[in-house]
């Protein structure tokens, strides 16, 4: 039955059918074809899955990213990576990392960070020489850094539904974050030495320290951002909803007040086109949530943990099976949908061999991201391909060497726990 | 002339937009309670959690009129028109699939749950899942009007208003 429910969401999915409508229609088939399992808890579900605190910071979280995305941040943060990085090997694609990073503190969405720093950066990078397919790759493997650095709207969703520290799990990315960042620039900095690639050789002078201070200047709304929102958290101010609000409130009033790049007459649009972007994010959260259900219902967590013991005793094989899962179900489904429906399933796990949630949770985060940059299914890519109008099977293509090289991170971290764990384990004591 | 359709869709966005600004109102004055007064309140997290869910069911057929929602577009029918509008009027009809089981499950839900008020406000439970019903009817009027028209009204009414 699960797997039947899974291939007709598969399906679906390959037919164009939106996510949304695919989900809710598979969970309501399912509950029509389960005995004992009526249909009216599909309405019943889709509410419950909404009502939570925690799910709260999520729409609070998008608002601050509109209000800030209004003010012209994604330009002003490209200038301060430009000014930065401009003078390195393969420029222009570290400053789209770097710009990436500080985009995360406002975004916290991968697909909205590639389309927002894309939209500037890919033209530039064109401009440049380099490959329409290499430039799509570099902006779609840098916005998975989004949903690890806080605040991240994949945090938010995986600690409401795993009752797992939303603030904690905000303060455990912050390494695993920088250090992809870190890893993305290497490589691009290793491609610029080929001779296949002479556009990455490319650089500009060092613009001066005058002229890093000047970007600094423009883009410190987006810097100080983090510091609301774990300073917030982890004095005991703030819940991660409440840092959401505050995040709010600071994103309108320095863009209103000081910058002066938002008028009240505005606030109708930016209103609006968060709670558009929260209905796109949130339909998916509720109608997975009535097939999450229905899988447990049916189960399959409990079969799913069963299963996983009968393979190993050994908890990094477990670990590793779950990343495997976790990739090989974002590669075809969405990645929002699989983290809903199988998120408890593998922190059930997870709890029984012992892991570390937070260790857990930054994995299955990372996992999932990664799934949105691997072919076939790879929503990330065919935003960034979008943009730079080019091949997607060319931008996969480049994908595929920078998704290599964060799948090397990843296990690095699988085996390392103390990288993800050091920053919360220091707040606790 | 402003047509009765236009009209609807922009009600629909100021209610969305007002619910947004009376949820962030709401956590605005908790947090000042909390902190600056001492005084938490009981009601508040309530309060934004419910209109969180009006917000998401309300927003959720303004994305669809505007085509919003997340699909992966694997197959390309770009070269065939004919196609690419059959298939359109396919999803639209699963949309009114979904939307209209969604509007008659909810109102199994409404009332089995209309005696249940909420813990903190003591407001009737159905109302709040009432959001579905308003959500699922107004899915299944978004989807026979893309059947019928076959282009977006909310673009129009973005044209209209620039």
């Amino acid at each position: 039955m699960i797997a039947v429910l899974l291939a007709l969401l598969l399906l679906l999915t390959i037919l164009r059918v939106p996510v949304l409508v695919g989900i809710g229609l598979v969970g309501l088939v399912g509950m029509a074809a389960t005995a004992d399992a009526s249909t009216a808890f599909f309405a019943q579900r889709s509410f419950a899955s909404l009502d939570s605190f925690s799910l709260l910071a999520l729409p609070y979280f998008i608002l601050a990213g509109s209000m800030m995305s209004k003010g012209g941040l994604s330009s002003s943060l490209l200038k301060l990576g430009s000014a930065c990085f401009g003078h390195i090997r393969g420029s222009l694609g570290h400053a789209s990392i770097a710009s990436c990073v500080a985009m995360a503190n406002v975004s916290g969405s991968s697909t909205a960070e590639a389309a927002a720093i894309g939209s500037v950066t890919i033209p530039a990078m064109k401009e440049a020489g380099y490959k329409r397919g290499l430039a799509a790759a570099i902006v779609g493997a840098a916005a998975t850094i989004g949903p690890v650095i806080p605040p991240s709207m994949t945090m938010i969703i995986y600690g409401s539904i795993t009752g797992v520290s939303i603030g904690g799990l905000f303060l455990a990315g912050v390494i695993p974050g920088l250090l992809m960042a870190a890893t993305l620039m290497t490589l691009l900095y290793v491609m610029s030495f080929s001779s296949n690639h002479p556009e990455l050789a490319g650089t500009s002078p060092w613009p001066g320290h005058r002229a890093v201070l000047r970007s600094l200047r423009e883009s410190w709304v987006a810097l100080i951002a983090p510091v609301i929102i774990l300073g917030g958290v982890f004095s005991g101010i703030f819940t991660a909803t409440e840092a959401g609000i505050a995040t709010c409130l600071y994103a309108f009033l320095t863009s209103w007040l000081y910058y002066k790049t938002i008028r009240l007459g505005d606030l109708k649009r930016i209103l609006l086109d968060a709670a558009l972007t929260t209905s796109v994010v949130m339909g998916i959260v509720s109608m997975a949530g009535s097939l999450g259900w229905l899988m447990s219902f049916l189960e399959f967590n409990i079969q799913a943990v069963e299963f996983i013991q009968s393979i190993s005793d050994d908890g990094y094989v477990v670990l590793a099976l779950i990343v495997v899962s976790m990739l090989a179900l974002t590669m075809f489904i969405e990645s929002l949908a699989v983290l809903i429906v199988f998120a408890p399933t593998f922190a059930l796990v997870g709890q029984a061999y012992g892991f570390d949630p937070f260790h857990l949770g930054i994995i299955i985060v990372i996992a999932t991201q990664l799934g949105a940059i691997s072919p076939p299914v790879a929503v990330i890519m065919f935003v960034t391909s979008k943009i730079a109008g080019g091949d997607i099977l060319e931008t996969f293509r480049y994908g595929l060497v920078f998704a290599a090289a964060l799948f090397a991170l990843l296990a690095v971290l699988i085996f390392v726990p103390d990288i993800i764990t050091v920053l919360p384990s220091m707040m606790a004591d | 002339m402003i047509k009765p359709g236009h009209m609807f869709v922009r009600m629909l966005e100021w209610i969305v937009v007002s619910i947004f600004g009376t949820m962030l109102v709401v956590g605005v004055v908790q947090v000042v309670n909390r902190y600056a007064v001492g005084a938490p309140l009981t009601w508040s997290e309530e309060v934004q959690r419910y209109l969180h869910v009006w917000l998401v069911f309300l927003s959720l057929p303004l994305g669809y009129l505007g085509r919003h929602h997340i699909s992966l577009t694997l197959i390309k029918l770009k070269r065939k028109p004919k196609l690419r509008v059959f298939w359109d009027r396919a999803i639209d009809a699963l949309w009114f699939v979904l939307g209209s089981l969604l509007a008659y499950n909810a109102l199994q839900v409404m009332l089995v749950a209309k005696n249940q008020t909420s813990p903190s406000l003591q407001m009737p439970m159905s109302m709040m899942y009432s959001a579905l019903l308003v959500s699922g009817v107004m899915l299944c009027l978004v989807s026979i009007f893309h059947m019928i028209q076959g282009s977006p009204l909310y673009i129009a009414d973005e044209e209209r208003t620039q």
